[in-house]
């Protein structure tokens, strides 16, 4: 029976986040659910992808008609109307299914074009797919060659290049001027969620030192405790000025609380060290005058976006390139997948053969008279190697024709030649029916015996 | 011989084209170091291919007798191979020097082509009775001098280029290569290399230049004197106020340029004089 690859689910391209929301499948239904696809479904094989932009299933089903069930099956699972389902979703099969796959592993499929959480999340969910012992050949020969794809797609495209988000382009900011940031030392000012989510960032970016100032110690303290920084009261503020590399400032003041009069004699007092200073206040933070002082660097919030919406406007652009790369994978998935579907026509080719050889040399060797075992041997090597050197040329011209196409000849025909040439599916049936025989024969005898 | 200098200046010609062809794309206003494909991927092959056939022209002119401190046509081709090979040493992929070598590529090409039309210029040092080995001393300082001086300024140059993009919030980020502090780094490294080279080139050619023609003579050469004690100055200056002051960035990068301007200074009076 032909098996067919398809992917089929909602994203955040056709559906609205409540019914992907209703759809998700937490971390411990995976199991549960993979099982409920493979027995009730009917899938050879499958795994589930549910992060916050999708929920998509992959598999490996008899026919196009199974891949089609399986979302009313997950509807009917999660007690939805299936038509609310097929309204919002998509299904590929087969190469569109590749294609689509590699494309979310890619990160071709993301909202934000390029993110790299994809990735470790198609892993994660094809981890899980295995210990529950969904994943058969197809899925792990597709997902091999999704990771290859995204790992090409990154490194050999600019589509990863360049933040995508204020905090990110901050960081990437500070290593245009520092460099690593495992010597600098961070000052964020204010505790509200835009110091929180930067100060994360830059703690994540492997930073020396983070220190809050806040005027609420309170609330000071407890942003420093979940940035693992440390608090410094505001009235350290300009002692703190004095010895940061990257200043964040986040504060919630209706006017500027670092201006050219304050920061003057701290520069001096740097000795000419690079200043960096982030202000993703609105209002403003810091005074845009400060730029005037040598050394000094300042971003404020919409030159953050501006960067953020060329690097994103880039990474569109880089699309092209990486869904060249996507149709060079797609081409060797497919390719795969014909020569895996003549394989089981091989063996039978070459047991057909074996069964010659073997046959011929049990009635030649009698003829032969009295023969010692090695000359025996040689015979029956004689005839494996006939046999062998017979079917080697339309073997490999028919893993030639499935695997490039070279050949001129569509793989299919020469397929159903070679079994009409040599009668394979008579002898099939013929080896079925003395299987039959003999297990009657079998269930015949034991009941005589009873 | 003839037939080297052609390769090498081809291979010179084809580097600067290569590295030309990137700044001068279409998007370049908008991105310059975004096109890594088409020419440019070359162009450090072609310009290394450049330099190791000057090497050999080099070679050549020494069997012939023209070796690189017989004049000072010779020794600027000398000079420019040196700035060529450590500009290839230092920007090796990722650390975003790129924009050095659109200079440096026609900087070989013209080194070379001076030293192979000039070459047989009645020189300095070797046609001088008496002050050969000073004047040879002189000439090989003065000419790691001045191939240290053009990268040094080079990175000083991309130093301040970056600053000025990030003020200007004309940067864009997360491309790789130096960060604004490294190139500072580098550019004084090169200067505290540099430095002392330029030295001792300097002590040479005024004891040459009076051992030679006494003081008259000294005094005839006031310009290239007052122009070398000016690049010492600063690129002293640089180091001391560095190591006393912390004196870094914009102001080390634009004495750097003070004292490379000044060496070209000095090359061109020489040229003008020989």
């Amino acid at each position: 029976m032909s098996s067919e690859l398809f992917a089929v689910g909602v994203n955040h391209k056709h559906a609205p986040v409540e019914l992907r929301e209703r759809l998700a499948v937490a971390d411990d239904q995976h199991a549960s659910l993979l099982r409920a696809l493979r027995e009730q479904g009917g899938l050879h094989e499958a795994m589930i992808i549910s992060t916050c932009n999708r929920v998509e299933i992959y598999g490996v089903a008899p026919g196009a008609e199974v891949a089609r069930g399986v979302l009313e099956l997950l509807a009917s699972l999660r007690t939805l109307d299936p038509r609310l389902v097929h309204d919002h979703c998509f299904t590929r099969e087969s190469g569109d299914a590749a294609r689509h796959i590699f494309r979310v592993a890619s990160s071709l499929e993301s909202l934000v074009v390029g993110e790299p959480q994809i990735l470790g999340q198609v892993k994660g969910a094809l981890t899980r797919a295995r210990d529950s012992g969904t994943v058969g050949p197809v899925l792990d020969r597709c997902m091999s060659l999704a990771f290859k794809c995204a790992k090409r797609v990154r490194s050999e495209t600019e589509i990863a290049r360049g933040g995508a988000s204020v905090p990110s382009v901050a960081v990437d900011l500070a290593r245009s001027i520092f460099g690593e940031l495992d010597r600098c030392s961070v000052m964020v000012v204010g505790a509200g969620e835009m110091a929180e989510q930067a100060a994360l960032h830059l703690q994540a970016s492997g930073v020396s030192e983070l220190v809050v100032v806040n005027r609420s110690a309170e609330r000071g303290e407890a942003l420093a405790a979940k940035v693992e920084g440390r608090f410094e009261p505001w009235m350290r503020l300009i002692h703190q000025l004095g010895r940061a590399d990257i200043v964040v400032a986040s504060t919630a003041s209706s006017r500027p609380i670092i201006d050219r009069t304050l920061l003057k004699p701290v520069m001096r007092s740097r000795r000419h060290r690079p200043l960096f200073l982030v202000d993703i206040a609105v209002p403003r933070d810091i005074d845009g005058d400060v730029t005037r002082l040598e050394d000094v660097f300042l971003y404020n919030v919409d030159d953050l976006q501006g960067i953020v919406n060329d690097n994103l406007r880039s990474r569109r652009g880089e699309a092209d390139k990486a869904d060249a790369l996507v149709d060079e994978e797609v081409t060797a998935f497919a390719s795969w997948m014909r020569s895996r579907a003549i394989g089981p026509l091989m063996g039978k080719l070459q047991a057909h053969g074996r069964t010659l050889a073997e046959a011929e040399v049990a009635r030649a060797l009698p003829k032969l008279g009295e023969l010692s075992e090695q000359q025996q041997r040689v015979v029956a090597q004689l005839g494996r190697q006939i046999v062998q050197k017979l079917l080697h040329t339309p073997m490999a011209t028919l893993r030639k024709a499935s695997s490039e196409g070279a050949t001129g000849f569509d793989a299919a025909m020469l397929a159903e030649a070679l079994e009409v040439l040599f009668e394979l599916r008579e002898r099939e049936r013929e080896a079925e029916g003395e299987a039959e025989g003999e297990a009657e024969a079998e269930a015949d005898a034991e009941r005589r015996s009873a | 011989m003839l037939i080297l200098f052609i390769l090498a200046a081809l291979a010179y010609g084809a580097a600067t084209f290569a590295y030309g062809s990137r700044t001068v794309g279409a998007d370049a206003d908008a991105d310059p170091v975004a096109d890594d494909t088409g020419p440019f991927r070359y162009a450090r092959l072609l310009l290394a291919l450049g330099a190791a056939l000057h090497v050999f022209a080099i070679g050549a002119q020494c069997v012939h007798g023209d070796h690189p401190l017989k004049n000072i046509y010779l020794a600027n081709s000398f000079g420019t191979l040196i700035a060529v090979g450590g500009y290839l040493v230092l920007a090796r992929p990722g650390r975003g020097l790129d924009a050095l070598g659109p200079v440096l590529a026609p900087l070989g090409l013209v080194g070379l082509a001076l030293g192979v039309m000039f070459s047989d210029v009645v020189g300095t040092a070797g046609s001088v009775p008496g002050g050969k080995d000073i004047g040879s001393a002189h000439v090989a300082f003065a000419t790691a001098g001045l191939a240290g001086f053009t990268l040094a300024a080079g990175v000083a140059g991309l130093y301040l280029g970056m600053a000025r993009r990030l003020r200007r919030k004309q940067y864009r980020p997360g491309r790789g290569g130096l960060s604004l502090q490294g190139l500072d780094r580098l550019h004084h490294r090169l200067v505290l290399l540099v430095t002392p080279v330029f030295t001792l080139a300097i002590v040479t050619g005024v004891l040459w230049t009076v051992e030679v023609g006494g003081l008259e003579q000294l005094r005839g050469r006031i310009f290239e004197v007052a122009a070398a004690g000016v690049a010492w100055l600063a690129s002293v200056v640089l180091l001391v106020s560095r190591a006393i002051w912390g004196t870094r960035g914009r102001r080390s990068a634009w004495l750097t340029l003070l004292a490379f301007v000044m060496t070209i200074l000095i090359v061109v009076s020489y040229g003008v004089r020989s």
